[in-house]
C-alpha cells in the first residue's frame, strides 16, 4: 500500500513520519487519514473542515513520489501500491503578488 | 535633508596611514540605493577600480547598515559586507545579521569604509565618537571566539558586538568569513580574506545612541501590521522557530533536487538523519533570534550523547556544554550530504569550525566534496591528501576544515577553492558552481528557476539572490511547475530585484516568508520620512542589481560567466523524482536578458540604464 512520509509540524499532529494508508488515490487517502487521526486533521488539510478534499488548505503540499499534485491530477491522483505520498505544511506568503 | 532612519554619517578608516575621518552621506545616493548593499555598491563603483587584485590594498572593504538596521522593524539586524571577491573576482555582497550592524548605528554610523592595509595587525574599536586602531598582535593567530572574548576582556566591555576574522581569514582562505557574535556571518565569496590581507583582525563596536525615526506614529502602526503578518504565516510563526532552515532538508530532498555526493546524485539516503526534525527532537537546545527578530531560526543545538567523545567542544557559555550554534540548512547540507556524510553530530562540530575558524561552511563542504570526487576516481592520491578520502568519510572531512583555515598539507589546495583546485589537478569539471563560486543546497537539474538564478547571480551561485524554490518547491505566491522553464526568467528577475531592496533596508530577506515588499514600504517612509512605494523599493532593487552587473562587466565577468557546469546541462539526474533532468538554462538565458531590458548579449542597455539613472 501507498507509504506516507510526514514532514516538520505535521508529524505530531499525524503521530508519526512515516504511515502505510490502503488508498487509491490522493482524495481516499486524505479522507482515510482524518479517519484514523480525528477530526483535526480536517482542519489541517481542508479549506474548510467540512468542505472535503476538493479545495485543500493554502499551506499543505502534497506530494506523489516527489511532483507536486498541483502538477498531477490533484487530489484525482491515483495512487499504486509502490507510490510514496509526502505531506508537509508551506506557508511563505512572501514576494510580489504574494 | 535631515537624516532618520540613516544616520548620515560614513565612517572611512584608512588602514594604511591610520587616518579615521567622519564624512556626509550623500543624501542622492541614500535616496536612490536605500542602505546597505545599494549604498555600499554605489561607493565601491566610485572608489574602486574594478581589475584591482582583490586582496591588494587598492581594494575597499565596506561595511553598511540599511535604514531599518536597529530599529524595532522586525528582523532590523542586518548588515552588508561589499567588496571586490577573491574567491569570484566579483562584486561580493555577503550579509549578515546578530548584533553588530544594530550597535555600529547606534554607535552614530551607516557605512564602514575600510581602505588600503596597515602594516601590523590591528583590529578597529568604536565607542560611539571615539574611534581607535588598536594592536591586534596579540590576537593574530586566535580563533573567533577567542579574539571575541580577548577585546571584551580588554576594552572591559562585554555587551560591545565584535565582527572578527579566524585563522582562514589571515590565511587568505579564498572563501574565508567574517563572524559576528561568534556565530552569525558575512559568509560568501571570501570577505574575511580581503579582512586579512589588510591586517584588520576585528572591529568591535558599542553603541549608546538610537536611530532617529521620522515619523514614530506611522512607524508602530506599520510594524504592527508587519508582526501580524509573521504571526499569521505558518512559515514564520512555526516552520522555522520550530525548525530553523534544516526544515528545509527533507523537503528539497522528497523533491529529489538535494544535490549528494558533488551532485552526482540529487537524493541523499541519510536526508532524515540530519534534517531539521532530527535536531529538533534529539538536539536542540533552543532556538535563538538575531536583534529586534521576531522569527528565531537560529538553532543553538548540542552534541548527542554519543557524538561527545568524538566531537567534544569548547564553547561559551560553558553551561551550554558541548552545545554550539546552527547549523543551518545549506551548511548541514555542504558539510553533509554533498559529502555523503550523514552524521549529525560531525556536522554540527565542523559548523562550529567554521564559525571559529571563520569560514564560509557552503564553499568548503563543495569543495571538500568536489576533492572526495577526485580521491573516488583515482585522481588523488593518500599519499597527495595525507588521509583517505572517500565520500561519506566524517572523520577526514573533520580534518580538512581544520587543515583548510590552516592552508596545512592539502587544506593548501582547499583553500583555493573547487574551482581553482579541479583546475589544477586537470579536472575543471568537479567544479560545481558559477563565477567560481560553488553551489548551494538545491540542484539546478530538478529546479530549473534555481539554475538561472546560480547562473546570472552577480555574486557568483548563490540561494539569497533569487529564491524561486518559493514558487518552484513551495508554491508561493503562485505554484511553478520546477521542471518547466516557462515564465522563469521573469521569476528570476523579481526574485532578484526585491531581495536586493531587502538587503538595502537593513532587514532580513527571511521576512519574505510572510511579508512582502508592500509591507516594507511604509515602514521605510516611516521611519527615513522619505516616501517610498512598493514600485519605488523594486526599482531600488533593479538599479542595485544594474550596477553590480555592469561594475562586473569591467571587472571582465560578462555573460560568458552566465553558465552552469556541464554536469548540470548534459548529464541528467540519475535517479528519483527528478530522474533524467537536466538544466535546460539555455532556453531561459535569451527571455531572462530580454525581461531585464539588457541586449542579447547579456549586456544592460544604455536606454535601461538611464531609465534606472545609473547611465
Amino acid at each position: 500500500m501507498p507509504e506516507v512520509r510526514v514532514l516538520g509540524g505535521l508529524r505530531a499532529r499525524m503521530g508519526g513520519a512515516q504511515i502505510e494508508v490502503p488508498a487509491r488515490g490522493v482524495r481516499q487517502l486524505l479522507e482515510r487519514l482524518i479517519e484514523g487521526g480525528g477530526p483535526g486533521l480536517a482542519a489541517v488539510f481542508y479549506a474548510e473542515p467540512d468542505g472535503g478534499p476538493d479545495t485543500l488548505h493554502e499551506d499543505l503540499r502534497v506530494l506523489v513520489n516527489g511532483r507536486s499534485i498541483v502538477f498531477l491530477d490533484g487530489v484525482d491522483t491515483p495512487l499504486s501500491e509502490s507510490d510514496t505520498v509526502t505531506l508537509h505544511l508551506a506557508g511563505a506568503r512572501g514576494y510580489p503578488g504574494g | 535633508m535631515s537624516f532618520h532612519g540613516w544616520t548620515g554619517v560614513v565612517l572611512r578608516v584608512n588602514l594604511t596611514g591610520g587616518k579615521i575621518q567622519r564624512e556626509t552621506l550623500n543624501e542622492d545616493w541614500a535616496r536612490d540605493f536605500v542602505g546597505g548593499r545599494g549604498v555600499a555598491a554605489r561607493i565601491l563603483v566610485d572608489e574602486v577600480d574594478p581589475n584591482v587584485d582583490a586582496l591588494s590594498p587598492e581594494n575597499t572593504l565596506i561595511f553598511a547598515t540599511g535604514p531599518l538596521t536597529g530599529t524595532n522593524a522586525s528582523c532590523g539586524a542586518r548588515y552588508m559586507v561589499v567588496t571586490k571577491g577573491p574567491l569570484t573576482g566579483a562584486m561580493t555582497t555577503s550579509n549578515s545579521g546578530g548584533r553588530w550592524g544594530p550597535e555600529f548605528k547606534f554607535a552614530g554610523y551607516d557605512v564602514l569604509v575600510l581602505e588600503g592595509r596597515s602594516e601590523k595587525p590591528v583590529y578597529l574599536w568604536i565607542f560611539d565618537d571615539r574611534v581607535e586602531l588598536r594592536s591586534a598582535e596579540h590576537l593574530w593567530g586566535l580563533g573567533v571566539f577567542e579574539t571575541e572574548d580577548t577585546i571584551k576582556r580588554d576594552t572591559g566591555i562585554s555587551d560591545c558586538s565584535v565582527a572578527a576574522i579566524g585563522q582562514a581569514g589571515e590565511n587568505r582562505v579564498l572563501y574565508a568569513a567574517i563572524v559576528n557574535d561568534k556565530f552569525r556571518a558575512a559568509g560568501r565569496s571570501g570577505v574575511g580574506a580581503v579582512m586579512g590581507s589588510k591586517n584588520l583582525k576585528a572591529i568591535a563596536v558599542r553603541g549608546t545612541g538610537g536611530v532617529s525615526i521620522a515619523r514614530p506614529r506611522e512607524m508602530m502602526e506599520a510594524q504592527w501590521r508587519m508582526k501580524a503578518k509573521l504571526t499569521e504565516a505558518p512559515l514564520t510563526s512555526e516552520g522555522l522557530p520550530a525548525y530553523g532552515t534544516l526544515a528545509l532538508m527533507n523537503v528539497i530532498n522528497e523533491h529529489g533536487a538535494l544535490p549528494t555526493r558533488n551532485f552526482k546524485e540529487a537524493q541523499f539516503e541519510k536526508a532524515e538523519d540530519i534534517s531539521g526534525e532530527e535536531l529538533a527532537a534529539t538536539r536542540l537546545a533552543t532556538n535563538k533570534a538575531c536583534f529586534a527578530c521576531t522569527i528565531a531560526c537560529g538553532r543553538v543545538s548540542r552534541i548527542s550523547e554519543e557524538g561527545v567523545g568524538r566531537y567534544a567542544m569548547h564553547t561559551s557559555p560553558r553551561n551550554w556544554r558541548h552545545a554550539t550554534e546552527g547549523p543551518e540548512f545549506e551548511n548541514a547540507w555542504s558539510l553533509g550530504a554533498d559529502c555523503g556524510i550523514g552524521d549529525l553530530d560531525a556536522i554540527l562540530k565542523a559548523n562550529h569550525i567554521c564559525n571559529d575558524l571563520g569560514m564560509d561552511p557552503i564553499s568548503l563542504g563543495a569543495t571538500i566534496a568536489a576533492a572526495m570526487e577526485f580521491y573516488e576516481d583515482g585522481v588523488l592520491t593518500d599519499d597527495q591528501v595525507g588521509m583517505s578520502l572517500r565520500f561519506g568519510d566524517a572523520a577526514a572531512m573533520l580534518a580538512l576544515c581544520e587543515q583548510t583555515a590552516f592552508r596545512r598539507g592539502f587544506g593548501d589546495e582547499l583553500a583555493e577553492g573547487s574551482k581553482r583546485m579541479g583546475e589544477k589537478f586537470g579536472r575543471p569539471d568537479v567544479f560545481m558552481g558559477v563565477k567560481g563560486q560553488e553551489f548551494p543546497a538545491y540542484d539546478p537539474r530538478a529546479i530549473q528557476g534555481m539554475g538561472l538564478g546560480y547562473a546570472t547571480s552577480n555574486r557568483g551561485a548563490c540561494h539569497l539572490r533569487a529564491y524561486t524554490v518559493s514558487a518552484e518547491v513551495v508554491g508561493i505566491p503562485e505554484p511553478m511547475d520546477p521542471r518547466a522553464t516557462e515564465g522563469k526568467a521573469e521569476l528570476t528577475k523579481a526574485f532578484q530585484d526585491v531581495s536586493t531592496a531587502v538587503d538595502a533596508s537593513g532587514l532580513c530577506l527571511f521576512l519574505t516568508f510572510g511579508i512582502t515588499v508592500g509591507d516594507i514600504a511604509p515602514i521605510l517612509s516611516a521611519a527615513t520620512g522619505v516616501d517610498t512605494s512598493e514600485d519605488d523599493l523594486v526599482k531600488a532593487g533593479e538599479r542595485i542589481w544594474n550596477l553590480e552587473r555592469v561594475w562586473n562587466m569591467k571587472a571582465g565577468i560578462d555573460a560568458s560567466e552566465d553558465k552552469l557546469p556541464r554536469r548540470m546541462l548534459e548529464d541528467g539526474i540519475p535517479a528519483g523524482p527528478a530522474a533524467g533532468q537536466v538544466s535546460r538554462l539555455g532556453e531561459m538565458l535569451p527571455e531572462y536578458y530580454r525581461v531585464r531590458g539588457w541586449t542579447p548579449d547579456g549586456r544592460p542597455s544604455q536606454e535601461k540604464l538611464e531609465e534606472l539613472g545609473i547611465g
